[in-house]
């Protein structure tokens, strides 16, 4: 699956000025089109990881190298939506702060809030959605800037368990459709492993990376796939390494 | 997979506009008229009062309909009152506003600047403005200047302290995802910080406003005139002078109403500017 590398995380840690280490020195290739899942207890950087490939944070050392140019869209936990703005006028925000042009965005809004099924809700505020329809607003904002990379922060943990499940396929769905590279923070393991095809581990107190597992199963993934014996064994093996981190 | 989610979700904006349109006519029966009630029974005890316990020293507590009367007979002197109180007040108000403003959104520039200038912000704020309206008198003479500043300075904190908390309040994440994606300080400014700000700007709109009035009246007050001819303030000194107290409680009256009208204005800019998505904004389809 790892063509070519488009995300290289080369020893990037974070220290905080009060001396608290956020992040070790971490080392990360994340390969073109790849979905990636960052996944551990709270407190073990991966939001940290996320947020410096983000380029929302400065790594105190090493650093990221992704292509020059490309568009980094970032989706958070809670759908940071402008209450003041409708559905539409919130989709376009990313696009208007970009500077792209006003023909061009329209299109692009449109398409992104089909993509996500929020199309005749155009001129709805977002205080009438749901969670989960937040959320979707959400991720068409982030995708009508047509990122390379998408990187998203916990984004389906305030949801409940069903809305979260068709979030997760949907979410697969435009990943296959668009072939961004997705980097996926969750500390939900099944979430994990339904997602990506890769799970970085991470630990804490010191946050470092535990261990990488590949996910060996083939998308389209069902939801059916979460009750193969395959698909429990992993979860076994990976929660047994998350433990392994916790009391190490 | 699309359109199973599409069914509740449309069904639920359906609700609301229903909810919305049923919301309007009934509703303000039943909202009038538990006060209205408590309006006559109100009127009639005070009229009781003022005729069985104040008896023929009733100039202490006219009668409501002395009151009226004192209206009809003076429509000129209360209606000069008002307009020249009005002026003062809505001259101070938006001289506040002015300041306020600016001072906000100067301090919200930098940590630095509003480390330095806000400690002396809260330090103005509790100088008693009614003591030191008699130096402001002596700056700016016995005149409606005098009047409009001393309106202005008990009107600008409210409006000063809300506007700086409002701007220094923007989310996190939202000011992240503006730095992301390359925003300007001007962009965030008024994409962002500034919309976000509304609420606080407008709690603070809504305090200045009625302060700005009582402001007005205190001016008046203090620069008096010994005549008749002036603001609500100076009509009621003239008034209480000559024991005309059915007039005196008709300019009180007056001054009360202007000060309503004040803060009504502020809130119904503020709601419409807010209505969609600030919850103090709500009726109850929430």
């Amino acid at each position: 699956m790892m063509n070519q590398k488009h995300i290289d995380v080369v020893g990037a840690s974070k220290t905080y000025p009060n001396g608290t280490i956020a992040l070790q020195p971490v080392d990360l290739q994340i390969g073109k089109g790849e979905f990636v899942s960052l996944l551990g207890p709270s407190g073990c950087g991966k939001s940290t990881l996320l947020r410096i490939i983000a380029g929302l944070s400065t790594p105190s050392t090493g650093q990221v190298t992704i292509p020059d140019g490309d568009r980094r869209a970032f989706v958070f936990q809670d759908a940071t939506l402008l209450p003041w703005r409708t559905v539409a006028r919130n989709a376009s925000l990313i696009c208007e702060l970009e500077g792209i042009d006003k023909a061009e965005r329209a299109e692009r809004v449109t398409a992104a809030l089909k993509m996500v099924g929020l199309e005749g809700f155009e001129k709805v505020y977002p205080r009438n959605l749901s969670g989960g329809m937040k959320m979707r607003l959400s991720l068409a904002r982030a995708l009508a800037l047509q990122p390379e990379l998408f990187l998203m922060d916990e984004p389906f943990s305030a949801l409940d368990e069903i809305t979260r499940e068709v979030l997760q396929d949907e979410l697969l769905r435009i990943w296959q459709s668009k072939g961004f590279t997705s980097v996926f923070v969750t500390h939900n393991l099944y979430e994990a492993i339904y997602l990506s095809n890769r799970v970085v581990v991470m630990s804490a107190r010191p946050g470092r990376i535990e261990r990488v597992f590949d996910v060996p199963f083939s998308y389209p993934r069902t939801p059916e796939l979460r009750l193969t014996p395959e698909f429990t064994a992993l979860s076994v093996e990976i929660s047994d390494c998350l433990r392994e981190g916790v009391h190490a | 997979m699309t359109i199973q989610i599409a069914k509740p979700a449309s069904k639920a904006a359906t609700d609301a506009s229903t909810k919305a349109v049923a919301g309007k006519s009934k509703p303000f029966l039943k909202a009038a008229l538990p006060p209205a009630i408590v309006l006559v029974v109100f009127l009639a005890a005070w009229s009781i009062v003022s005729s069985t316990v104040y008896g023929d020293r009733n100039y202490l507590l006219p009668r409501p309909e002395q009151v009226l009367q004192a209206i009809l007979d003076n429509p000129d002197t209360l209606w000069q009152g008002i307009r020249i109180t009005f002026f003062e007040a809505t001259a101070g108000f938006v001289l506040a506003i002015v300041v306020g403003f600016a001072g906000a959104i100067i301090m919200s520039q930098s940590k630095m600047l509003e480390r330095s200038l806000y400690p002396y912000a809260v330090l103005l704020q509790t100088v008693p403005v009614v003591a030191v309206a008699p130096i402001i008198v002596l700056w700016f003479g016995y005149n409606q200047s005098a009047v409009i500043v001393i309106a202005f300075m008990i009107a600008v904190f409210p409006i000063l302290n809300n506007t700086l908390l409002g701007l220094l309040s923007t989310d996190r994440n939202h000011r992240d995802l503006f730095r992301m994606h390359h925003a300007s300080r001007t962009t965030e400014f008024l994409q962002l910080r500034l919309p976000s700000a509304l609420p606080n700007i407008f709690a603070g709109l809504r305090v200045s406003a009625g302060l700005a009035v009582v402001g007005a009246i205190v001016g008046e007050f203090i620069i008096g005139s010994g005549g008749e001819e002036g603001g609500l303030g100076v009509k009621v000194l003239f008034a209480q002078s000559r024991l005309a107290t059915g007039l005196l409680f008709a300019e009180v009256l007056a001054a009360t109403l202007l000060g309503f009208i004040f803060f009504l204005v502020v809130t119904i800019v503020g709601n419409r500017l807010i209505k969609h998505w600030h919850e103090s904004a709500l009726k109850d389809d929430a």
